[in-house]
């Protein structure tokens, strides 16, 4: 599938400094429409900086964003959102006082699939709770709920955009191992609606399950990449995750 | 399954207490109680003025009073200086929403605690400028004194109440009303689902000091004299605020039963213990925020629904 | 050019106590994270102390300090158990914002009781010294300011040596930096934080004490001082004991020789126009690092 088609994302020479310290440095690849990219590295390898960047969160110091063709990269996130960038946050941020289908509801009305009325945003929202097992907690608040269930919750806000991309970061952590493999059975689902899915995860289960390419990062520098199994044989990776390099 | 029915009994009331406030001129010809209504609603008005930005959008504004005090000055202005009414107080509402963009902007971007002590120094600038260049009080000309009829300023009052509760109620089930809500809860998360978060902070602003204008307005044309700096005091920022809390911040009736409960327990009161009716507002203030954040309108829903989960509205819910 | 002067002196040493004024609320801010603005009414409260220990039993207020410094301090520390600690654990726009609500019915009922208590009358302490000057380059030196100005920057020497030197003092800086960090080596970090309240409100009562030889005290004085005390916390940055205390004396300065160019009823205005611009060109303050 790689190479078929114009990529949807492409990052080029990506740098993003905090102070003194280069949290993202040169970093260039690049996302197939409808691929899954498993995006791996040791803590503070700059993973979520690099979500941050690509869905405007944060303004890098150099290097450029194409998404679709179109480049982003002074975009304000909003903007981004609208035409197809969504992504969850490692830790999680749902709208704690509304209920969760308040917070479905509002990506409904906004993001890429903005203009419809707010009835069919309503019947949109209520099917992705249900699509994510969550139509049981549609009127509660979203502070209310556990962890999972706000994981879950989040998920189906980001989906409710409509992205083309959708970027989840360590969308599994702390889940049990039933609920992890319901997690890989959605996103599964979700692939094969067409959504491109960029993924940080330590689980090494889910990556292998889920990601047909991985991007592997080392003090903000891609240090390797290839399929998963390629990559999990890489000896720099495994010292990389060792911490002996 | 919603109960049928629900929604047209709340329509139902709302209109047959507009109905009633339309009436009550016609009704009665005590002063007292019409004046008081007048204050009521008046009240109502700059409440939820506040609560526009402050409850659906969760941005603490203590300078409300610069709205306020513009649009009652430029109102009162041209209203003695001979302008119909009706377009003098288009005027000063169109002359606070101006007002409310181009401060907005830029107090809107402030990060933590200095948007609210930003807006307080630009109401205080305003306060003390208007008292230096306008020291002397501004009293309604003998003619017009003569002329003076409560009921105009009340009807006037009453399409104030009834357009902010309406802009509320919007708020609370429209697109942007949505968006606003998220903005309030967490700007990052909003951004990502795609809600300008600087656009609806500015469009909340705009609405809320345009609305606070309109009621300074209101109240220029219904005193008969006070000092221009009197506008733009703190009082007209911190009464609104202490009414939408007590009433229940971010919900659509709290500002009108904060604004009936501050404006009957006042005249109480005044008449039991003189002025300290300041320190119980002080004191229940303290209480709605460190522990009934919901407010009068909150304690009524529990009261009325005992143990029911409440219906989902947005902005219902007190930034805790 | 004479008058000029004068005003840039007495600028100064009404600057020393807009600064002392602030350090209690900036300590606050900074080791909590919180924004109490009821820090005028505190202020006030310690003006009421030490002229009613002057009027009641002829006190100086040069020695009224101590015990107003005392009382200031049990107030905070009330105030701060029972309404602010609830905060403690709040995320970080949440607990600003609520502290911010919580301060302000504060400063309404504090305010309130004061003019029950003593009306709104306005009191100043009128002092054996009070008409002494010294001569400085062509202007005068009021004794009783020179003598608030040098209280003011010993009070504030004592805090930052404490800060610096002391173990409880080292505490609340490491706590101002990480409370997590401070509390998994050891500090106590709740007691840190009520300590710190207490403190910030004690520096509020010299304060007031301070002013309460130069200046009205009222129920009113609070908003203004609690005003005066922000835009130097903005001026100065947040955790500098001497930035702070020099942008008070900017701002006193700032003041007094804009009321002289420009009327003295603009003093005020100038001191908040400066402020805001401050705020939209260097939000982080004109003395912070970083
Ligand atoms: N806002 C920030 N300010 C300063 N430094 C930051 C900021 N965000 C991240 N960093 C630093 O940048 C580096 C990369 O962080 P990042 O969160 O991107 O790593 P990560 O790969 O996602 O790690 P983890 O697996 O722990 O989530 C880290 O050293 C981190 O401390
Ligand atoms: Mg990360």
């Amino acid at each position: 599938m790689p190479g078929s088609a114009a990529p949807l994302l492409q990052v080029a020479a990506l740098s993003k400094a905090f102070g003194g310290l280069l949290a993202v440095d040169d970093l260039s690849f690049t996302i197939d429409p409808g691929e899954v990219l498993g995006l791996l590295g040791p803590n503070g390898s700059g993973k979520t900086t690099t979500f941050g960047l690509v869905a405007g969160a944060l303004r890098p110091d150099r290097g450029d964003i194409l998404f679709a063709g179109r480049p982003v990269t002074r975009w304000p996130a909003s903007r981004r959102a609208a035409v197809g960038i969504a992504r969850t946050f490692q830790l999680i941020r749902v709208f704690l006082s509304l209920t969760a289908l308040e917070n479905v509801l509002v990506a409904c009305l906004y993001g890429r699939g903005r203009a419809r009325s707010p009835a069919r945003a309503r019947a949109d929202a209520c099917a992705l709770l249900e699509q994510v097992g969550m139509a049981h907690k549609r009127d509660a608040r979203a502070r209310d709920l556990t962890l999972g269930e706000r994981r879950r919750l989040e998920i189906a806000r980001a989906l409710a955009t409509r992205p083309r991309l959708l970027l989840l970061d360590e969308p599994v952590a702390g889940l049990t191992a039933t609920e992890v493999d319901a997690a890989v059975a959605l996103f599964r689902g979700i692939r094969a609606e067409g959504v491109a899915i960029a993924l940080v995860e330590h689980n090494v289960r889910a990556v292998r399950a889920l990601c047909d390419r991985v991007v592997v990062l080392h003090a903000g520098r891609k240090i390797a990449q290839g399929t998963p199994e390629d990559v999990f044989a890489h000896a720099a990776v495994v010292a990389a995750y060792l911490g002996r390099r | 399954m919603t109960v049928r029915g629900a929604v047209p009994l709340g329509a139902l009331s709302a209109a047959c207490g507009v109905a009633a406030a339309v009436l009550l001129p016609v009704l009665t010809t005590n002063q007292a109680l019409l004046s008081w209504a007048f204050l009521v609603l008046l009240y109502t008005a700059l409440a939820q003025s506040w609560n526009l930005l402050g409850g659906f959008g969760g941005q603490v504004n203590l300078g409300h009073a610069a709205f306020f005090g513009l649009g009652a000055l430029a109102t009162r202005m041209l209203w003695l200086g001979g302008a119909p009414v009706i377009l003098a107080l288009a005027a000063g509402t169109g002359a606070a929403t101006a007002a409310g963009i181009v401060i907005g902007a830029p107090s809107l971007r402030l990060r933590g605690p200095y948007f609210a002590i930003g807006t307080l120094a630009i109401a205080e600038i305003l306060r003390i400028t208007t008292g230096n260049v306008l020291p002397d009080v501004s009293s309604l000309p003998a003619g017009d004194l003569a002329r003076y009829a409560l009921a105009p300023r009340y009807y006037l009052a009453v399409f104030a109440a009834v357009t902010i509760t309406s802009a509320a109620w919007w708020l609370a089930r429209s697109r942007f009303g949505h968006g606003l809500a998220a903005v309030r809860e967490d700007e990052a998360a909003a951004e990502a689902i795609g809600v300008g978060a600087f656009r609806h902070k500015l469009g909340a602003f705009a609405l809320s000091s345009g609305f606070a204008g309109m009621t300074g307005g209101i109240f220029a044309y219904y005193h008969v004299s006070f000092y221009p700096a009197f506008v733009f005091s703190p009082v007209w920022t911190f009464d609104p605020l202490v009414i939408v809390y007590l009433g229940g911040v971010g919900t659509v009736w709290g500002p009108l039963a904060g604004a009936a409960f501050f404006v009957v327990l006042q005249e109480v009161l005044s008449l039991q213990v003189g002025e300290p009716h300041l320190l119980v507002f002080g004191l229940l203030f303290l209480v709605v925020v460190i522990a009934a954040p919901g407010g009068l309108v909150e304690a009524l829903r529990a009261l009325c629904r005992p143990g029911a989960r409440r219906p989902a509205e947005v902005g219902s819910p007190p930034p805790a | 050019m004479t008058v000029l002067w004068q005003n840039v002196v007495f600028g100064a040493l009404i600057g020393g106590l807009y600064g002392l004024a602030a350090v209690g609320l900036s300590l606050v801010f900074g080791v909590l994270n919180m924004l109490n603005v009821a820090h005028g009414e505190l202020l006030m409260l310690g003006g009421y102390a030490a002229f009613w220990l002057f009027t009641l039993f002829g006190v100086d207020p040069f020695v009224s300090i101590l015990p107003s410094a005392a009382a200031l301090f049990v107030v905070g520390l009330v105030l701060y158990r029972v309404l602010f600690e609830r905060l403690a654990s709040a995320p970080g726009e949440t607990k600003l914002k609520n502290s911010i609500l919580i301060g302000f019915g504060v400063s309404l009922v504090l305010q309130t009781l004061a003019l029950i208590a003593w009306t709104a009358d306005e009191r100043a302490v009128t002092t054996a010294a009070a008409g002494a000057v010294l001569p400085l380059g062509g202007a005068v030196v009021p004794v009783v300011r020179l003598g608030a100005l040098i209280v003011a920057f010993l009070a504030l020497g004592g805090l930052h040596l404490f800060l610096r030197r002391a173990r409880f003092g080292r505490a609340i800086r490491a706590t101002a930096d990480d409370p997590g960090a401070a509390s998994l080596v050891g500090i106590p970090v709740g007691t840190v934080f009520a300590v710190a309240f207490g403190l910030g409100s004690a520096l509020a009562g010299v304060a007031g004490a301070l002013v309460s030889t130069t200046d009205a005290v009222s129920p009113a004085i609070g908003l203004s001082w609690t005003l005066k005390a922000l835009i130097v916390v903005v001026l100065g940055g947040v955790g500098h004991v001497f930035g702070t205390f020099v942008a008070g004396v900017l701002l006193g300065v700032a003041e007094s020789v804009s009321g002289f160019f420009l009327g003295n009823a603009y003093r005020e205005v100038m001191g908040l126009v400066l402020f805001l611009v401050v705020l939209s060109v260097r939000p982080q303050g004109l003395f912070a690092r970083e």
